[in-house]
């Protein structure tokens, strides 16, 4: 056995592509798909402010506005200047200040601030009207207090303001980072489509060169020896990308780094096991790149960490069950992102396991009709 | 030249159709089938009704009042739990998406005035569904908070006509452009067509262009790409360019039926762009079939290029929020461009400079490929090592 993954290891590192794939797609993926979300969330986006009133209380609103970091407000002489800047995307929201805005507060007239926001960019959108509320809202509040103060409120005026109080606890990603959202799921994903290509590359190359195993061995150990040498690839993927990068990133989470190992393994076992079921369809060295590339993003998407399972078609909730990305990706952000335990994941555990059964079967089956071709 | 452009139409055709057919399934059929996935998944459009577990410990008539009107906000489903302990579990396996825990004495407080208080969790892990949970939230005591600060106001002899000018005298009004709905699909759905299209065109054509070097089958084309190098590339590249193009407005016009997509501007603009993102998308795969000569080598090149390529559009993350080296890169893929021309076209219907813009920006970008890569590719075609035996 130990002889035959030796074997199979050499003849795989002795393969230009399969080098370049293994071990250049995960380092290359690991710097290139994270980098746009560096900054991690959306900040200093373009904001225009038409302020035609100038007094005090409107400059204190635009100066309100300038302590948010979210947006990055610019000064717009007129509402039609700053609709303009807003058709060119120089700008994603207009503030718009009434000229009599501070003499109607004063006068005890409800004042409306103007607030036109671009929703054809939903992060722009959600960042700037927060952000523009927000600094609103701080301004109104000071003007409550202040009349409050002048019936006699004093003290319990900040309480008559707001008479509940509500403390949201942002969970798991507490600072709304985009690379912690997004990242640790492509991680799984990178794993999953690179695993299958790769088995699948080799599936056809052994096709197109119509090799032969020798009679010695048989079929049940070409499969425990194809699963173990694949295993110790999912092994480095799983250091590199789930302990070094991981690390190197700061994501949030990562500490049930034992229990994450051992549900990534049974994942391990279900998508080597679906590699070689489908990579004895694979009759050429490069179809499997061809077929298996496109399937990236409607898994990913279908993984349910960014667009919730409820809100899919249920043709869709079943069909994602069926692929060991699901449990990977859910399992990666449920153990080691948010830290829940094994046992709260345990409907994910079972089907991944049954999957690794599964395609364990369907691959040992593959192997045996092959046989002896190579595969 | 017309002789040129037939004969090699022809004989792609035959490739993808006779010689080929898993080559004519994954251009023709597979696309829809990928795409019609990707649509499926976002269906649902409006991210509404999110699972909330409520914990009501007051039980009286304020915290009911609370438990209507979260029930009442189309972000939010509250589901009741009789233990904070018991909400934390439903969130960690997923159950839920966020837990509002009302105190004990919360209705105490709220009639004293000293302050009534809910604690929240949020799971942020997923950023969408929290986004909008929080918002839920926002809105339900936002409006509680300025019904009970009414009640105060008139204990403290303020007149209810003045009500408003204490409770908030300033007011925002909020105009919500181009996507007022919120709707996913628009954006979602039609930001991932180039990011679908852009690996499917690239594939395609480097295995059309170097299947012939890998199975020696360059023979036939040789004298053609001696004679004219850049027609011959280009009649090969516009039959998929042409195929692409002809899938690219199904697709589009599909979901724009679908799913009641607006066009608030031009369709021909939006066509146009189609059009100059499929021939630099296919340019560039032209490009790397004339730098590589290796068609597993050039398909690796085509998933590095195009399969994180949907990261920098400016779908998921703006690009203007990006470091200033992916902002560079996002720039030189065509889906960040045609992405710009569908919220320009088709959400804004304003801004047809900034359109024709991207558009020459595509056809220049992807001239320059073309004629570096049929400069690199006829220089293969014409070596007699991938000629293969004479017929």
């Amino acid at each position: 056995m130990i002889e035959f993954i030796l074997r199979e290891l050499k003849a795989l590192l002795k393969d230009g592509g399969f080098i370049l794939l293994a071990f250049g797609g995960p380092l290359f993926y690991s710097f290139f798909y994270p980098f746009p979300y560096a900054r991690e969330v959306a900040r200093q986006i373009p904001v225009a402010v038409v302020d035609q009133d100038n007094s005090a209380l409107s400059r204190q609103l635009v100066r309100m506005m300038r302590a948010e970091e979210e947006i990055d407000p610019v000064a717009y002489s007129s509402l039609s200047e700053a609709k303009k800047a807003l058709d060119r995307r120089e700008v994603f929201a207009v503030v718009s200040l009434d000229e009599d805005f501070e003499r109607d507060i004063l006068k005890q007239v409800p004042k409306q601030v103007h607030i036109y926001t671009d929703a054809s960019y939903p992060v722009y959108y959600k960042q700037a009207t927060t952000a523009l509320q927000k600094a609103i809202k701080t301004v109104s509040a000071g003007v409550e207090i202040k009349k409050l103060q002048s019936l006699g409120a004093s003290k319990a005026a900040p309480l008559l303001r707001s008479p509940i109080k509500m403390n949201i606890v942002n969970l798991y990603n507490p600072s709304g980072s985009y690379s912690n959202y997004v990242v640790p799921a492509v991680f799984v994903a990178l794993v999953h489509q690179i695993m299958l290509i790769v088995i699948g590359l080799r599936a056809g190359t052994m096709y197109e060169q119509k090799k032969e195993y020798s009679k010695r061995l048989k079929p049940f150990g070409i499969w425990l020896g194809k699963m173990l040498s694949m295993l110790l690839f999912m092994g480095g993927y799983f250091v590199y990308l789930f302990i070094i990068m991981y690390r190197l990133y700061g994501f949030s989470g990562g500490e049930r780094l034992f229990e994450w190992f051992l549900f990534y393994m049974i994942f391990s076992v279900a998508t080597i096991g679906l590699g070689l079921t489908i990579g004895g369809l694979f009759k050429e060295r490069e179809t499997p790149i061809v077929f298996i590339v496109v399937t990236s993003l409607p898994l990913l998407f279908m993984s349910g960490i960014i667009w919730p399972v409820w809100k899919m078609p249920l043709a869709i909730q079943v069909f994602r069950l069926c692929v060991p990305i699901t449990y990977g990706i859910n399992g990666a952000v449920r153990l080691f992102v948010m830290n829940v335990s094994l046992g709260d994941i345990l409907p994910y555990v079972c089907g991944c396991s049954v999957l690794a059964i599964l395609f364990g079967f369907t691959s040992y089956l593959t192997i045996k009709k092959r046989y002896p071709l190579e595969i | 030249m017309k002789n040129l452009w037939r004969r090699i139409i022809r004989r792609e055709g035959a490739f993808l159709f006779k010689r080929k057919k898993s080559c004519g399934f994954f251009m023709f059929v597979y696309p829809f089938i990928i795409m019609g996935l990707i649509l499926a998944i976002f269906s649902g459009k409006v991210l509404d009704k999110i699972p909330l577990g409520v914990v009501d410990n007051s039980s009286g008539y304020y915290s009911r009042e609370l438990m209507r009107t979260l029930k009442s906000n189309r972000f939010l489903s509250p589901r009741p739990f009789a233990t904070v302990a018991a909400a934390r579990k439903a969130l960690d396996q997923g159950r839920i998406y966020g837990v509002v825990a009302v105190d004990e004495s919360y209705d105490k407080d709220l009639l004293k005035n000293t302050g009534a208080n809910i604690n929240a969790w949020i799971n942020n892990e997923y950023l969408l569904v929290g986004g909008n949970l929080t918002k839920g939230l926002n809105a339900v005591i936002g409006a509680l908070q300025a019904k009970y600060q009414r009640r105060n106001l008139a204990a403290l002899g303020v007149p209810s006509s003045m009500g408003d000018s204490f409770a908030s005298p300033l007011q925002v009004s909020e105009n919500i452009l181009y996507n007022p709905g919120m709707n996913y699909i628009y954006f979602l759905g039609l930001g991932l067509l180039p990011a679908v299209l852009q690996l499917f065109v690239c594939i395609s054509v480097c295995y059309s262009l170097l299947w012939d070097i890998k199975t020696y089958h360059a023979r036939r084309l040789r004298r053609v790409f001696e004679d004219r190098p850049y027609g011959a590339s280009a009649a090969r590249i516009t039959f998929y360019a042409v195929g692409y193009f002809a899938v690219f407005a199904i697709m589009l016009v599909g979901i724009i039926a679908l799913f009641q997509v607006p066009v608030e501007g031009s369709l021909f603009r939006v066509m146009c762009g189609g059009a100059a993102f499929v021939f630099m998308t296919a340019s560039t795969g032209l490009l790397f079939a004339g730098f590589t000569n290796n068609l597993r080598f050039c398909l690796s090149i085509c998933a590095i290029y195009a399969a994180p390529a949907f990261a920098f559009y400016g779908v998921s993350f703006p690009v203007q929020s990006m470091p200033i080296l992916a902002r560079a890169w996002a720039e030189f893929l065509p889906g960040t461009h045609l992405n710009r021309i569908f919220v320009n076209e088709l959400l804004r219907g304003v801004n047809a400079a900034g359109t024709w813009h991207d558009i020459l920006f595509m056809t220049a970008v992807g001239t320059v490929c073309f004629v570096l890569g049929a400069k690199g590719y006829s220089r293969w075609v014409k070596q007699n090592k991938y000629l293969g035996p004479k017929l």
